[in-house]
């Protein structure tokens, strides 16, 4: 169910309805857990037991944490990550692992029938493992009490607001909200319903929008000249902004309307100035994920600039491929990676050398051009079939290669100005001065007619948000 | 799921999986448009301020209020630029409106059987041969129910220089049987949200209270998708991304798309029209009752609405059919409707002129010379009849 389409407004409407008639906080999180499965089933209901399939897991393995000794807290641990990986590993990655192995068998002559099954991804599969994974570890290091109450483990897992795309929010944070009973707050409620217009504009006007612009393109890569597919970069640049970011805030805002809070997911992340700077503001929750699951586990910064590279690019390349199993995507990460060390190696070599970079002068906007320039390379990976179709985009964009083919209106200016009002803007926190009677009225009108006019804008059809693919 | 036309997902021509895929890679200037609407809301978006709702009802009422003006400042912008939604209807009203010759005018309302079907050049040159000469104007587009046909026909009238004399009904076991068949499958679609005003729903609305067959959850669930269209339709939904000034002429609006032709042998297509000709059977899902009530009083209104802008002749007609549920289905009408002359396309000696292969695009859709043919006899029953005096 796409968060921009009439059956979910009908669905929000009628669960906020119920949500709030029901006085009992358990009897809501039964609801709200219900209605979840009721959304994810929508879908496709057979994976419904899958998703319950992990749950229980995640449940068991938290009730036995509790019960164990040390020794086997972390055979307890390790036997529930590993089911929980082996069960994306199997629906995520199976056939390509088979393929890869059967093309290296192929290449080295061996003619071999392996058993691909054309495995159907479960929507969301990469999202409730890692939550699951999240509440057995955050357990398991005592950041939170095992739940005694498998209702309560089922809503964290598939609460449906981050159900299939995040954010990812960690059982430390949601699980004491879970817990206690969540009063309703006309303030949280205004809350809900900016964020849920914000994403709203972002996701069905104007990353829409951006989607006529770029898929074209991509589509048939091979009949566009090189100033087309430099204008589908920066579109999909901006496309996947706004989708992603609009998608994690109408999330965020749909979870405040149920007195949620979950933790921001986007803070303008085309101003970064380096690629650590870009994932401490893209996909946070992710990021912060992959860095106190995975990064820190690994070894974090202790150790030798070689070490801490060694983890920045294993961390990273698991990234790209959580995000899909592809080449293309293990690539995006990879180059993100080498972005991260590159970044890592010249804040040391600052620290050595007698050099003082003042990030907030002039260089501020060459490390901001930079860091975009190499975040959109990258985007081109993410978005192309195959890296190969990637790496001849990128050939072409540069004049490497001639590639003569149809033109499209050139609005790569005007989608950088988008971008460059919605980050001065909305990071700035610039707002209209005005004394609180009129500051009053002019707010909750603009919502209403910016909605209005929202609706007017967008296209009927709706493409599915991206992230939903992972 | 619902009763449905004959082949109707193939008549439509728009699948909701598609939309109405309007935007090619030429990028109109319509979506650099679009991009700095967006671009503006959001930078308004962030400009606004933030205040808490000390009053939450008053907060409402200002959100409302707000949605409203938007909503009026919207409704006054569109009619004070002339936009109109793109689609096949409007490309079709755009070339119909405009004429005003002296000869009479002769309308014909259908779906792609007439489309396919008849040719109204030819039509036109029939009945001039006859000294009788008229204006042939066509209003049919692939997969359009009734209620899109009605909205369009107002349009139509509203707009017309001439208005016509004569108009002519198409018969359609499908789309009488199941008027909402297509309107469920195109839902929330640029055609379906275009077309679903307050008359469509209405009408829309009746159908669903009235048909048989229908589980609690169908009705509920068509009952949704047609308030959900209209709430869409009221509120402009889309309406800037798939608009264009009236008087353009509008060549971006991609249909989708014909579906894939059935390819009949000579002898097949031969051994099908024998079979057409010998069914007297409707099809086990339509309704006994030919027409229906609801297509009696949908009718009547139609036909109401014509009188009220001059027009006093009226006839039915049926395009010839593969399918014998369809001729019996057209038998059935004509012997109930008989206020008004009604012609069925099977006679034998039109059908022995159609018995090739090549002169089908599938069961229900003529191609090629069958189309003149078919256009030509209806031409001579029209005269002969005194439809066309």
């Amino acid at each position: 169910m796409n968060f921009v389409s009439f059956e979910f407004a009908v669905f929000l409407a009628v669960v906020y309805v119920l949500h709030w008639s029901c006085l009992h906080a358990g009897t809501r999180t039964l609801l709200l857990t219900i209605a979840s499965y009721v959304f994810y089933a929508v879908w496709n209901w057979r994976f419904c037991f899958l998703m319950l399939f992990v749950t229980a897991n995640a449940f068991a393995a938290g009730q036995m944490l509790a019960r164990t000794t040390r020794p086997w807290r972390t055979a307890v641990l390790a036997a529930s990550i590993g089911i929980d990986l082996a069960t994306l590993g199997f629906f995520k990655y199976y056939d390509f692992f088979l393929s890869n192995v059967a093309a290296a068998l192929a290449d080295l002559g061996v003619a071999a029938s392996l058993p691909v099954m054309r495995i159907i991804l479960p929507v969301g599969i990469s999202f409730y493992t890692f939550h699951a994974i999240s509440y057995v570890v955050d357990v398991y290091r005592g950041k939170v009490e095992p739940e005694p109450s498998l209702v309560k483990i089922a809503f964290y897992i598939s609460f449906f607001p981050q159900l299939i795309a995040g954010p990812i929010v960690r059982a430390s944070f949601i699980m004491p909200q879970i817990r206690h009973l969540r009063p309703f707050s006309p303030a949280q409620q205004a809350i809900g319903v900016r964020l849920l217009l914000r994403g709203f504009i972002y996701k069905a006007v104007i990353a829409d929008t951006l989607a006529q612009i770029a898929d074209p393109v991509f589509a048939h890569v091979d009949q566009y000249d090189a100033h087309a597919l430099l204008t589908a970069t920066i579109a999909f640049y901006g496309q996947i902004y706004f989708d992603f970011a609009g998608y994690s805030s109408m999330a965020i805002g749909t979870a405040r309307l149920f007195g949620y809070r979950f933790p921001p997911n986007f803070n303008y992340p085309y101003r970064a100035a380096s690629v650590t700077e870009f994932w401490r503001r893209w996909h946070m929750s992710l990021s912060f994920w992959l860095r106190d699951y995975l990064y820190i586990p690994l070894g974090g910064n202790r150790g030798g600039t070689l070490f801490v590279c060694r983890n920045l690019m294993i961390t990273m390349l698991l990234g790209g491929l959580w995000h899909g199993a592809a080449w293309n995507y293990v690539v995006w990460g990879a180059l993100h990676g080498v972005g991260l060390c590159a970044n890592k190696l010249w804040r040391e070599t600052g620290r050595r050398l007698p050099l003082r970079f003042d990030v907030r002068g002039g260089w501020d906007i060459a490390a901001v051009i930079l860091t975009q320039l190499w975040v959109m390379l990258a985007w081109v990976f993410f978005r192309c079939d195959s890296a190969a179709q990637a790496t001849e985009v990128v050939a072409v964009v540069l004049g490497l290669r001639p590639h003569p083919g149809a033109g499209v209106l050139p609005v790569e200016g005007y989608i950088l100005a988008i971008i460059g009002i919605d980050h001065t803007l909305g990071s700035d926190r610039l707002r209209l001065s005005l004394s609180p009677r009129w500051a009053g009225a002019l707010a909750w009108s603009g919502v209403g007619a910016l909605f209005a006019l929202a609706l007017a804008a967008m296209p009927v059809v709706q493409k599915p948000f991206i992230y939903f693919q992972f | 799921m619902f009763r449905y036309a004959d082949n109707a997902e193939l008549q439509g021509k728009e699948h909701p999986e598609w939309g109405s895929g309007r935007t090619g890679p030429g990028l109109p200037m319509s979506t650099l448009a679009c991009l700095l609407l967006g671009a503006a809301m959001a930078g308004l978006y962030h400009l606004l301020p933030r205040t808490r709702p000390g009053r939450p009802f008053r907060a409402l009422l200002l959100a409302l209020g707000g949605f409203i003006v938007a909503q009026v400042g919207l409704s006054a912008t569109i009619a004070g630029l002339g936009l109109v939604p793109k689609g096949p209807f409007y490309d079709l009203l755009q070339q119909l409106t405009d004429y005003d010759g002296e000869r009479p005018v002769v309308l014909l309302i259908g779906s792609s059987f007439s489309e396919a079907g008849i040719d109204p050049v030819v039509l036109a040159e029939a009945l001039a041969s006859s000294g009788r000469a008229a204006a042939v104007q066509r209003l049919a587009v692939g997969g359009a129910p009734h209620l899109e046909r009605l909205h369009y026909l107002k349009e139509y009238l509203a707009r017309a220089n001439r208005k016509p004399r004569l108009v002519l009904f198409e018969i359609a076991g499908g789309y009488d049987s199941g008027p909402l068949y297509q309107v469920h499958q195109m839902r929330f679609s640029d055609r379906m949200v275009a077309m679903m005003d307050g008359s469509s729903a209405w009408w829309a609305l009746c159908w669903l209270s009235d048909a048989d067959g229908l589980s609690l959850f169908q009705r509920f669930t068509l009952g949704s998708e047609i308030l959900g269209q209209l709430a869409l339709h009221i509120s402009h939904i889309g309406f800037l991304w798939n608009s264009t000034p009236a008087r353009e002429t509008v060549t971006t609006y991609d249909s989708g798309g014909s579906p894939p032709p059935a390819r009949f042998s000579d002898d097949d297509t031969a051994e099908l029209l024998e079979q057409a000709a010998a069914t007297r059977d409707l099809k086990p899902d339509w309704p006994p009752d030919v027409p229906t009530p609801w297509m009696s009083a949908f009718l009547a209104e139609e036909i109401a609405i014509l009188q009220r802008h001059g027009v006093e002749r009226f006839a039915f007609y049926s395009v010839p059919s593969l399918q014998g549920a369809n001729v019996a289905y057209a038998h059935r009408f004509c012997a109930a409707i008989t206020k008004f002359a009604c012609i069925i396309g099977e006679d034998p000696d039109l059908l022995a002129e159609l018995r090739h292969g090549a002169d089908w695009y599938d069961f229900d859709h003529l191609q090629g010379a069958a189309r003149e043919v078919f256009t030509r006899w209806l031409g001579d029953r029209l005269v002969e009849t005194g439809v066309w005096p």
